[in-house]
C-alpha cells in the first residue's frame, strides 16, 4: 500500500490571453495559472487544497482531470501516466476519478430529472445495464447519500442547495470511484449545511475507502475532513503538511497569516489573539513577483526573496511537512 | 436505555416508533412526480390571456383552413358563370348561392380560394420555420459547442449567406427553375436558418460555461450526447420562441413574393395572391375580395405573435 494513488509531478498549465482587439500577430500574454505542483495522495485519504480564489486550485484540479490542458506529470497507482493518454484510454479513468462541483444548482441540467442525473456517468461507463438495473442502482446511491429514493423523478429546481449538493454527490458515486475531486463543494451552502455535506463526505470516504482531494477557500472547512493540507498561492505550493502539523505548526508566513485569520470558538482566546493581516491584494498572475511570488505580501520579506526563488523543501526533522521560504 | 425511568422509556420507544413508521411510509411511497421547467412554463403560458387567445384563433385558423373545403359549395377554379361579367353587382358574399365570401374578379369562389391560400401559406410558413428550426438550431449548436477555429469558419459562412440579398436570391431562383411551391419552400429554406443559427449558437456559448456541461465533460460523455442530452432541451425555450415569430415572418416573405406575382401558380393561391388581387380589383367597388383574405392574414400573423410573446415570458429564465 506505499504505492500512492496519485502522484503529481511538476504540474503546470498556463493560458494564452488575447486582449479584446489584439491583431492576430500580436503575442498573446502568457498566464501561468499552475506554476508546477507536485504532490502525492494516499489511498484512503484527503487532500486539502487552500488558496484564495485565483491561486490556480481550481485550475489544478481541472488539469488533473484533463479539462485543461496541462504539462507536468501524474500517474495513477504508480504505473500509470494520465496526461499523455488518448482520449479512449482516458475513459476508463474518468469513471475512476469523478467531481463534485462548487455550484450545486449549476452543475445539475434544469430540464434533466434527479434519475438521469445520477445515472449519466453509469449509463456512460456502463452501456450495458438495462433501464432496471440502473434504476435500482440510483436508488441505492440516493439511499446512501441521504436522499429519499422516491424523489427520483423530481427536478433539480425542486432541491434546496444541500439537497442538490447530495445529489451531485450521488452523481460521483454511482460509478464507484476511487479518487473524487470536490471542487469547493460547500462554499456556496450556509454554515449549518455545509458540515452535514463534509460529514457525509467524511462518512463515505470510511464506508468506501475513497480518496479526496477537497479544495476550498479557507482553512477551517478543510480542518474536519482532511488528512494532509496543501497551501496555493498564485498557483505555487507554499506548504504542504499533515493536519496537525500544519495548523498547530505553520512554518511559512502565508499559512500563519491564514491561520490566524480563522475565528477561535473561545472569546477569551479569539480577542487575545493577534490576527497578521496581509497588506494589498494578490498580484496579477500576469505578472506574477519575481523571486518568491508571496514577497509583495509577506511580513518577513528580504532581498533574496526577490532574487531566488524558494524550493520547495522538507523541514529538517520531518519530511512530510514542506515549506517555500528561505527563512524556515 | 439504561439511563431513563420505564415511563419515559416507553413513551421514548413509541415515538422512536411512530417516526421510524413515518419514516418508512416516505420511502416505501411511490415515485413523486417532478414539476419540470416545462410544466412549469405551461402554467404560466395558461394564464397568458392574450398568448391563449391566440392559439385559439390559430386553431380555429388551422381548423378552417384543414375542413373548410368540406363546407365549400364550388370548387377553387370554377368559374361561376352567372356573375362573370357582373361581378361588382352580383358576385358579393351571399348565402343565398353559396358564395359565402362572394366570388374573385373572374367568377370563381372566393370562399374556396381562401380556403385553400389558407393552407399554403400556413404551411409555407410552418415549413419554412421548421427548416429553419432543424438546421439553424444544428449548425448553430455544433458551431457554438466546439468552438475556436471550426466556429469560426461555419460562422463566416453564416456572414457570407447573409451578405446575399434574400429577397433577390429567392427571385432569382423562381425564374430559374420556374414557379412552383417546392422552389419557394428550397428558397426559403435555404436562407430562414442563418439568423436561427447565430441565435443558437449565441445560446450555446453561454450554456457551455454552465457547471453541468463540465460534469459531463469531466464524467467522458461524448461531445454528440452533450449536445444531444444537455445542449438542445436548454435550447429549446428560445428556439420555441423564436420559431413562433419566423412563422409569420416566412408567411410575410410568401405573401410578398405571391404580391409580386412570383408566387404560387394559379389555380392554387395564397393569402398573399389573394390579396393582390384583391388590392388591384378594389376601385371596382369589390372590397369583401381584399377583405377576406387580409382578415385571415392578419388574424394569423397576430396570433403567432402573441403566442410568441406568450412563450418568451413563459419560458423567461428571469423567474425562475
Ligand atoms: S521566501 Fe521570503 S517572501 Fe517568500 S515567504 Fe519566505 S520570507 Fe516571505
Amino acid at each position: 500500500m506505499n504505492v500512492p494513488l496519485l502522484k503529481v509531478e511538476n504540474l503546470k498549465v498556463s493560458f494564452k490571453i488575447r486582449a479584446e482587439g489584439d491583431m492576430p500577430w500580436t503575442k498573446p500574454r502568457v498566464l501561468q495559472a499552475v506554476g508546477g505542483v507536485d504532490f502525492e495522495l494516499k489511498q484512503g485519504e484527503t487532500l486539502g487544497i487552500v488558496g484564495e480564489s485565483g491561486c490556480g486550485k481550481s485550475t489544478l484540479a481541472r488539469a488533473l482531470i484533463r479539462m485543461v490542458d496541462s504539462s507536468g506529470q501524474v500517474v495513477w497507482m504508480g504505473n500509470q501516466e494520465l496526461l499523455g493518454l488518448d482520449n479512449a484510454k482516458m475513459m476508463s479513468f474518468r469513471s475512476k476519478i469523478q467531481m463534485i462541483f462548487q455550484d450545486p444548482l449549476a452543475s445539475l441540467n434544469p430540464r434533466m430529472t434527479v434519475g438521469q442525473i445520477i445515472a449519466e456517468p453509469l449509463r456512460t461507463h456502463q452501456q450495458g445495464l438495462s433501464g432496471r438495473e440502473v434504476k435500482s442502482r440510483v436508488k441505492s446511491v440516493m439511499e446512501k447519500v441521504s436522499l429519499l429514493p422516491n424523489q427520483i423523478n423530481r427536478y433539480p429546481h425542486e432541491f434546496s442547495g444541500g439537497q442538490c449538493q447530495r445529489i451531485g454527490i450521488a452523481r460521483a458515486l454511482i460509478v464507484e470511484p476511487e479518487l473524487i475531486i470536490c471542487d469547493e463543494p460547500v462554499s456556496a451552502l450556509d454554515v449549518s449545511i455545509q458540515a452535514q455535506v463534509i460529514n457525509l463526505l467524511v462518512k463515505l470516504q470510511r464506508e468506501m475507502g475513497l480518496s479526496l482531494i477537497f479544495i476550498a477557500h479557507d482553512l477551517s472547512v478543510v480542518k474536519h475532513i482532511s488528512h494532509r493540507v496543501m497551501v496555493l498561492y498564485l498557483g505555487k505550493v507554499m506548504e504542504v503538511a499533515d493536519r496537525d502539523a500544519l495548523y498547530e505548526n505553520p512554518l511559512h508566513p502565508y499559512t500563519q497569516a491564514l491561520i490566524s485569520a480563522v475565528p477561535i470558538p473561545d472569546p477569551r482566546a479569539e480577542r487575545e489573539k493577534r490576527a497578521i493581516i496581509l497588506k494589498g491584494d494578490v498580484p496579477s498572475p500576469l505578472a506574477p513577483p519575481s523571486g518568491c511570488v508571496f514577497r509583495t505580501r509577506c511580513p518577513k520579506a528580504q532581498a533574496i526573496c526577490a532574487a531566488e526563488v524558494p524550493m520547495l523543501e522538507g523541514i529538517t526533522d520531518r519530511t512530510s511537512h514542506q515549506v517555500a521560504c528561505h527563512w524556515v | 436505555m439504561p439511563g431513563l425511568t420505564p415511563k419515559y422509556g416507553t413513551k421514548y420507544m413509541l415515538i422512536r416508533k411512530n417516526s421510524l413508521q413515518s419514516l418508512a411510509d416516505t420511502m416505501s411511497e411511490p415515485e413523486i412526480r417532478g414539476r419540470s421547467l416545462w410544466a412549469d412554463a405551461r402554467k404560466r403560458f395558461i394564464h397568458n390571456k392574450a398568448a391563449v387567445a391566440g392559439l385559439a384563433v390559430l386553431i380555429l385558423v388551422s381548423v378552417f383552413a384543414s375542413f373548410g373545403g368540406w363546407l365549400a359549395q364550388y370548387p377553387n377554379d370554377e368559374i361561376d358563370f352567372m356573375v362573370i361579367g357582373q361581378v361588382a353587382e352580383l358576385g358579393g358574399p351571399s348565402f343565398a348561392n353559396g358564395h359565402y365570401f362572394g366570388t374573385d374578379d373572374l367568377g370563381r369562389d372566393l370562399f374556396a380560394r381562401v380556403v385553400q391560400g389558407t393552407q399554403i401559406s400556413l404551411m409555407v410558413g410552418i415549413v419554412g420555420a421548421a427548416i429553419a428550426v432543424v438546421a439553424g438550431t444544428l449548425y448553430g449548436a455544433i458551431a457554438g459547442y466546439v468552438g475556436g477555429q471550426v466556429d469560426n469558419v461555419m460562422m463566416r459562412i453564416v456572414d457570407m449567406l447573409m451578405a446575399i440579398p434574400y429577397m433577390f436570391v429567392i427571385i432569382l431562383l423562381l425564374v430559374m427553375f420556374g414557379r412552383s411551391i417546392s422552389m419557394l419552400f428550397v428558397g426559403i429554406g435555404l436562407l430562414s436558418w442563418l439568423d436561427m443559427s447565430r441565435i443558437v449558437r449565441g445560446q450555446t456559448l453561454s450554456l457551455k460555461n454552465k457547471e453541468f456541461i463540465e460534469a459531463a465533460q469531466a464524467t467522458g460523455v461524448s461531445s454528440i450526447n452533450i449536445i444531444l442530452r444537455h445542449i438542445l432541451p436548454n435550447l429549446l425555450g428560445v428556439v420555441a420562441v423564436y420559431a413562433t415569430l419566423l412563422v409569420p415572418l416566412m408567411i410575410l416573405t410568401e405573401s410578398f413574393i405571391s404580391f409580386l406575382g412570383l408566387g404560387v401558380q394559379e389555380p392554387n393561391t395564397s393569402w398573399g395572391a389573394l390579396i393582390s388581387e384583391g388590392a388591384g380589383t378594389m376601385q371596382y367597388g369589390t372590397l369583401w375580395q381584399l377583405a377576406f383574405p387580409l382578415f385571415f392574414f392578419v388574424i394569423t400573423l397576430f396570433s403567432f405573435f402573441f403566442i410568441g410573446d406568450g412563450l418568451r415570458d413563459a419560458l423567461d429564465p428571469k423567474d425562475r
